[in-house]
This record gives C-alpha cells, structure tokens and sequence, in this order.
C-alpha cells in the first residue's frame, strides 16, 4: 500500500495538485527529514520518467538537426559508416577477447590468493572478495603515533595520506583513520586488517577503537567467524590472533553476531549500557559477558589540528590581486577581525568564536564544535558584480564530525540583504558533507552561485572528496564569465557552466549582500541544524573579490603556505 | 520462414490499429516500443548474418546493418559508449565535425529525456527541453572538462533549463512554484545519483519488464501520472484515483523487481 503522503507529494509535484500551504509544510518536512520517504519519492518519479520517456514517441529535433546538419549529411556518408561499423566490430571482438583471458586470469588469481589467505585461518565471513573493487578513496589518516609497518604488501600511509580498500599491517603503535562516512577508527599493532569501504572493515588480529556519529551506524568489523556492528557512538575489539576477542561498548549500543559458515548470523548479544562487555569465542560459538575493563581497551586517537603557517608575503599576494574585502584574523578587538581593505567593513563575531595562533605567530578563526551560535558576520553589504564576476577565497580546516554536526558545514555565504529574505543566497561555499545522511560525495567542497537571489536553485559546483579533516585546505569559488570554477589547494577540483541567462544586461550585477561566515542562515536556531550547517574547524585570510582570480594568482596563493614550526 | 518473418509476423499481430494511433505522435516517427522490437528483429537479422544462415563478407554485413538500423530507426539511440568514446566524438565536434555530434546525440537522449520526464510532465515539453539541453551543450562543448562524465554534465544543464521553464510558467501559482523549487533542491542528489547509472539497456530490460506486468497494471503504466491522466484512467477502470496511484506503485515495484531480475 502506497504511503499517502508519498502519493500527496506525487500528485503535487505530477498533477499540480495544490494540496494547501499546510499539507505543502508538512510534505516538505518529511522529505527533509525522513530519508527512506525521500528515497522512495526519487525512486517513484525516476521510473515514472523512464517510462515516459521509453514510452513516447521518437522526438525530431529540427533546430539541433540544423545546428549540426546532422540529418542532411547523414545518409551522404554511408561508405564511411559502413567502414566504421566493421572497424568497431572488430575492435569489439578483440577487446572482448581480450577481456576474457583478462578475467580468467584475474579469477585464477583471485582463487589462487583467496586459498592462500583463508587455508590457515579456516573460516572467514563473506566480503573478503570486495577487496578487489575500485580503489576510492574511502578515509584518511589523521593520526600515526609511533607506528612501524610490517613489511610486505599491506599500504602505508602517512599522515594526512588518503586511504583506498586495501591491506593494512602494523607491527606497533597506533594508526587513527577518519573515514568520508563520518567513522573515526583507531588501530593499535601488531594489528592486521583489510579496509573493505568506509563502513565495513577486516580485522584478523590487533586492537582497534571506533566512534561511529549519529548518520553512520552500522559500521561493521568482521573478523573470523563473527562480526560486531556500532548501532551508534563508540566501541572497542580486541582479537587475539588465536580467534577470541574482547568487545566492549563505551557510548550506545553494538551488535555481536556469530557467523556460521555461509556467512549468516548464528547467535548474537546486544551491548548497551546493561551488558557493557563480551568475550567472542567463534570456535566453540560462544559469547559470554565479562565485566566491563575500559583500561584493557586503546583510547581512541586524539585529532591534533595542524597549524597554518604562512609566508610573510601572503598578505601582499592577496591584496596585490585587489581583493574588495581582506579578514586576516589576526585580531578580535570589541567582536570585530579589521578589513585589510581600507574603508571597507569590518567581520563581527558572533557567539562563543575565537581566535587560535600557532607557534610561528599566524592566527585564525576556531569554531569550536557542538556551539551553534558561532558565525561572523560583515558589518556592512556587497554586491558581487555578475558580468565580470566575483571570487570567494580563504583557508580552512574541518574538525572531525562531533557528534551533533550536521552533514553540510556552511563556510561563506553571500545573501540578498532585504530583511525579508534574509536567507536567499547569491553565493554559497560549503564543506559537502560527511556521514551517509547527505546526498552529496562526502568531503568535498560546494560552490553555489544563485540569481536571482532564492531559497533554491542556482547551480553547483563540487570538488572531489579532497578535503582531508585535520589538514588545511585552500579553497576558492568564483564566478567566472560564464563558468563556475572551484579550486582547491590551487589546483581546478570543478567547474560548471554558469546560469545561461547570467549575461542579460539587467544581471550585470547583483543586490548588496551580507556576508556569513561559518553558517547557513543567520536566524536560524536549533533544533533546525540543516538550517545552521555550523562549520566546527578553523579558518583563515578570508578575502573577497569583484572580479575572478587567473588560475596563477590562486596557484600562488596555495604554495605561500609555510611547514609549520616547531612549537 | 526465418527466424525474424516469424517475429515481425507475430508483432504485426499484436500491433493494434488503437496502438498505432497512441503512438505516433509526428509523421514518421516510431515509438521506442517498436524501436525495442525493432531491436529485437535487427539482433535476429545479426544472427542470421553471423551464425550461418547468410554468410556474407564484412562490407555486406556493413550494409546489412545500416540497412536493417534505417528499417527499424535504430540509429536513433545507440549503446552507451565508454567514456574515451565519446571524449573522441567530442574532440572531433570541437575540430569542426559539427554531424559527429550527432552520435552524442543517439547516445545521451533517452537518458537524458528520461531525467527530464521525472521532472516536467508533457513530454512535448520535455523534448523542447531536451533539445535546448543538447544546443547549450554543443554551444559550450570547449567548458566541458575531460575526464568528467558527459552525462552528468548533461543533465547539470538540463537542471539549468528545467529551473527557467518553471520559472516561466504562468499557470503555476507562486506557492506552487516555490513548492517546487525546494522539492527539486531536496532531491537533487538522490536523482544525480540515480541517474547516473541509467543507461538505454536498462530502459530496454525495462520495456521487457512492462510487457510482463498483468493486464491492468500495464494500462496503468502506459497512461503515467501526469496532469488528468489518473483521473481518466481511474474513469476507464471504474475506480478511484487513489487506486491508480497505488497499482501504478504496485507496478513499479513489480518493475524494479523484473530489472534485478534481469540483472542477477
């Protein structure tokens, strides 16, 4: 049976069946809030559309046949085509013969390591295969304390490296991955385990620690016989390269399956704060409680932040390119970080923001994490020209998730002044997310650019998953002529085509704007987080532009960044 | 008899005068269900060219081809083609082969006017808008980065076109049209993810899938939800509108189940 307000939500958006401004309320609440309704409605209209248009008849498209003279010319040609068939026939022959003996060579190899890697260990739960899929990036290491790697074939990644599916070995110390599903896991040696995806890992001996935030349950480590599942918050393993191990949950709940030998839960317990700690014996299919030992269990690896250390010839870059606001967060005197651009306005602070400062002096801006009321604020308006362009530049490092951070993290915003619609956004520069909760590819940056002023629409730009948490990125968005362009530590990472209207005379520029930094929506309050979007992190030398950077002044900007100095 | 008289006999059969007439929409055209039809008769004709009942040199099986493809209109969308592929015809389009883009064209269609439809209801509006999709991309092919995926770019901007044609609308009311805006904002990456793995054989599994629906689900399915349409349907049925949504949805699942059926 069809969920009525699934078929509400299709009548509307298919019959422009007005349902009332409160059905409309309440329609686009669930679709905020509730994922699988979401899901199912996209799922609905994707077919529907599908159907329509497999159902409908061919359509002649008369100007595009002009424009390319495509139907004129098509029938001239038909020798060529005809040489061009057989050539991709039989180039289509070879590939495929190709792949096959590709395949079969993979399957005798994939058998062949498989038999080597499970002989010993009798039983292992289904996934072992998934190691050979794409290597995506999945985390990054934000932490190694004191490790040594066993040699041999497993990765070894340094700090801030990205991490792809793949073998990790350690002979000792503690390895800390923060991975793009919001999951922070610590390692400690002699550990060995293969990284499947971001929420489901390997693990044949070696202690580990895992703090799953709300968004990212059903982190899952697998081990010989039997797996645990986070159902939330955080939980420590210790296995034993003999099989047994130790579980414990310090925060929420996880599940302990025992596997049988097709893979399927045979037996299980809960652990929650009522029954903390088990002891996992796959060989005799057994799981006991035993009192809690917190101390029997690694710490969780603690973020240390790097610091920004800049060139002394950084601000003279930046103002040399004429930007028409500079914030260097160097000071906060009366709430206020100075414009570097004389006669242009000051940021206010807002909240609990402060300024942190590294050992060779620079300082910048620290939102702190789980204080929704930090932001600045620019105590006066822009308007961002359109037919030239505008660019947003400046530093930042994103915090590990805490636990209530939203998916998306607001870094600038540029919004149509009018009170009225104090959150229609011009341009938008957002951290794209960590966490299964949000559409977008997790840890990449958002660009915005939206005119006329609204509450949607507007076109995006993303980067890649490039932004490291812990590292310090250099971002600019910018509008320029007719295309989008992100950069990212001064390399393109996207670009769309702008608006195609953008250039009509009456878009030459834009409305006066205020500028947010660190939040969405300047009114907003909890519990409307997705309206706050707070950024928890760092930032630093925000600069503001009417007119584009050249790729070389961004690239410039980028490399004046310093090795830190020891404190 | 061959294998395909056989076939064309037997649709020929099927094919109902009331069908024809709710298929042809402009003169000449044929509708995707006798394009996969099609695709089935052409695909017997390979057979016969290559397992033994013609044996004919290249050339001529060149020539077969592209006799059987103008027969059944199936230049009209062609298999998807690997990234490199199409940054090749791009490339040629880019050095002045202007026609080259007509390959881009048979490729990205049904996909595209398929991301289109879920969104805008008359198909003759999605076509126009798929259209102008296709001229804006050609207009703007030197922006297109290489490496990215072609089909993504197409459909950012068709999200472009889609947001101007409901801004254009007048029949709309302003609740309606901000209704839509942040639907359509709210979705956005669910759909980009979703149709990113559409592709013209999957559409063609899910003809496949149509035909094997019962009777009445199928009228459903070839009516669609748009505007009046389950308001008469619901009329033709002798019931409600609330029951046409729900057999329609009863059939998509039937449908998605067929299509990982089909996959497995």
């Amino acid at each position: 049976m069809m969920d009525q307000e699934l078929q509400d939500l299709l009548a509307c958006w298919l019959g422009d069946h007005d349902p009332g401004p409160v059905r409309r309320d309440a329609l686009l609440a669930r679709l905020r809030c509730d994922d699988d309704f979401r899901r199912a409605f996209v799922g609905e209209i994707r077919l529907l559309g599908i159907l329509k248009a497999v159902q409908a008849p061919e359509p002649r498209w008369l100007r595009l046949e002009d424009e390319i003279g495509w139907s004129a010319r098509q029938r001239e040609d038909v020798d060529a085509l005809a040489r061009r068939v057989v050539r991709e026939g039989e180039r289509r022959l070879r590939v495929r013969w190709r792949l096959r003996w590709s395949l079969a060579a993979v399957a005798v190899l994939v058998v062949v390591g498989l038999y080597l890697a499970l002989r010993p260990r009798g039983f292992t739960p289904e996934g072992l295969g998934t190691t050979s899929q794409e290597a995506v990036p999945i985390a990054t290491a934000i932490r190694l304390e004191d490790v040594r790697w066993e040699p041999g074939d497993g990765a070894t990644p340094t700090e801030g490296g990205v991490i792809t599916p793949g073998h990790l070995r350690l002979q000792s110390g503690r390895l800390t991955l923060a991975f793009f599903s919001g999951v922070t896991l610590s390692v400690e040696g002699p550990a060995d385990l293969d990284v499947f995806t971001a929420d489901r890992v390997f693990c044949r001996h070696g202690k580990l620690r895992a703090r799953v935030p709300s968004g990212a349950e059903g982190f899952t480590v697998l081990a010989a016989g039997y797996e645990v599942v986070d159902l939330g918050t955080e939980f420590g393993l210790n296995l034993e390269p003999g099989g047994k191990s130790r579980v414990m949950v310090f925060k929420g709940e996880a599940s302990v399956s025992l596997l049988g030998r097709d893979g399927r839960s045979v037996g299980g317990a809960l652990l929650n704060a009522l029954r903390q700690s088990v002891e996992v014996d796959p060989g005799s299919g057994r799981i006991e409680e035993v009192p809690a030992q917190p101390e029997a269990f690694i710490p969780l690896g603690q973020f240390v932040a790097a610091p920004l250390e800049l060139d002394a010839g950084y601000a003279r870059a930046v103002l040399a390119a004429k930007p028409w606001g500079y914030w260097r967060f160097e000071s906060l005197e009366d709430g206020r970080v100075p414009n570097e651009v004389a006669g242009r306005p000051a940021l206010g602070a807002l909240g609990g923001v402060e300024l942190e400062q590294s050992p060779g002096g620079n300082r910048w801006a620290r939102l702190r994490p789980d204080d929704q009321t930090q932001a600045f604020l620019m105590a006066g308006e822009w308007a961002p020209p359109r037919d030239k362009g505008y660019a947003i530049e400046l530093w930042v490092q994103a915090d590990l998730p805490s636990a209530s951070a939203f998916g998306q993290t607001a870094l600038v915003g540029l919004m149509a002044k009018d009170i009225r619609d104090a959150t229609n956004h011009v341009a938008y520069l957002e951290l794209a997310g960590r966490g299964r909760r949000v559409p977008h590819e997790p840890c990449a940056v958002r660009f915005l650019d939206r005119w006329p002023p609204a509450m949607t629409g507007g076109t995006d730009v993303f980067s890649r998953r490039t932004v490291v948490p812990s590292l310090w990125h250099h971002v600019v968005g910018q509008k320029s002529g007719d295309t989008l362009e992100l950069y990212v530590d001064g390399e393109l990472a996207g670009h769309s085509p702008a608006k195609s209207d953008a250039n009509d005379a009456k878009d030459a520029t834009t409305t006066p704007c205020l500028l947010l930094v660190g939040r969405l929506k300047q009114f907003s309050m909890p519990p409307e987080i997705s309206e706050i979007r707070p950024f928890e992190g760092r930032l630093d030398e925000l600069a503001v532009y009417d007119h584009p950077l050249t790729p070389d002044e961004i690239r410039r900007h980028a490399r004046l960044r310093t090795l830190p100095t020891a404190p | 008899m061959t294998v395909k008289e056989r076939v064309n006999d037997k649709r020929a059969a099927k094919n109902t005068p009331r069908q024809s007439a709710n298929l042809g929409r402009k003169p000449g055209a044929i509708s995707h269900i006798n394009y996969f039809a099609g695709f089935a008769n052409f695909s017997l004709d390979f057979l016969e060219i290559f397992l033994g009942e013609a044996v004919r040199t290249p050339a001529a099986a060149a020539n077969t081809y592209i006799e059987i493809s103008q027969k059944w209109s199936l230049w009209s969308y062609g298999p998807m083609r690997d990234r490199s592929d199409v940054e090749a015809i791009l490339d040629e389009v880019l050095r002045g082969q202007t026609e080259a883009f007509g390959q881009i064209v048979r490729d990205f269609a049904l996909p595209l006017r398929s991301y289109l439809a879920s969104q805008v209801h008359h198909v003759d509006d999605v076509d126009d808008l798929a259209q102008e999709v296709f001229l804006a991309a050609l207009g703007n092919l030197s922006t297109f980065r290489r490496g990215d995926d072609f089909g993504a770019w197409l459909r950012g901007i068709a999200r472009n076109k889609i947001l101007v044609y409901f801004r254009t609308q007048s029949r709309r009311s302003q609740a309606l049209k901000r209704f839509r805006d942040e639907v359509a904002a709210l979705i956005e990456g669910d759909l980009e993810r979703d149709a990113a793995g559409d592709s013209a054989e999957m559409m063609e599994r899910l003809l496949r899938c149509v035909a094997h629906l019962p009777e009445r689900l199928r009228r459903v399915v070839r009516a669609g939800l748009d505007g009046d349409k389950p308001a008469e349907v619901a009329k033709t049925l002798a019931t409600t509108v609330g029951v046409v949504y729900n057999l329609h949805y009863r059939a998509n699942q039937l449908l998605r189940e067929c299509l990982r059926k089909e996959v497995e």
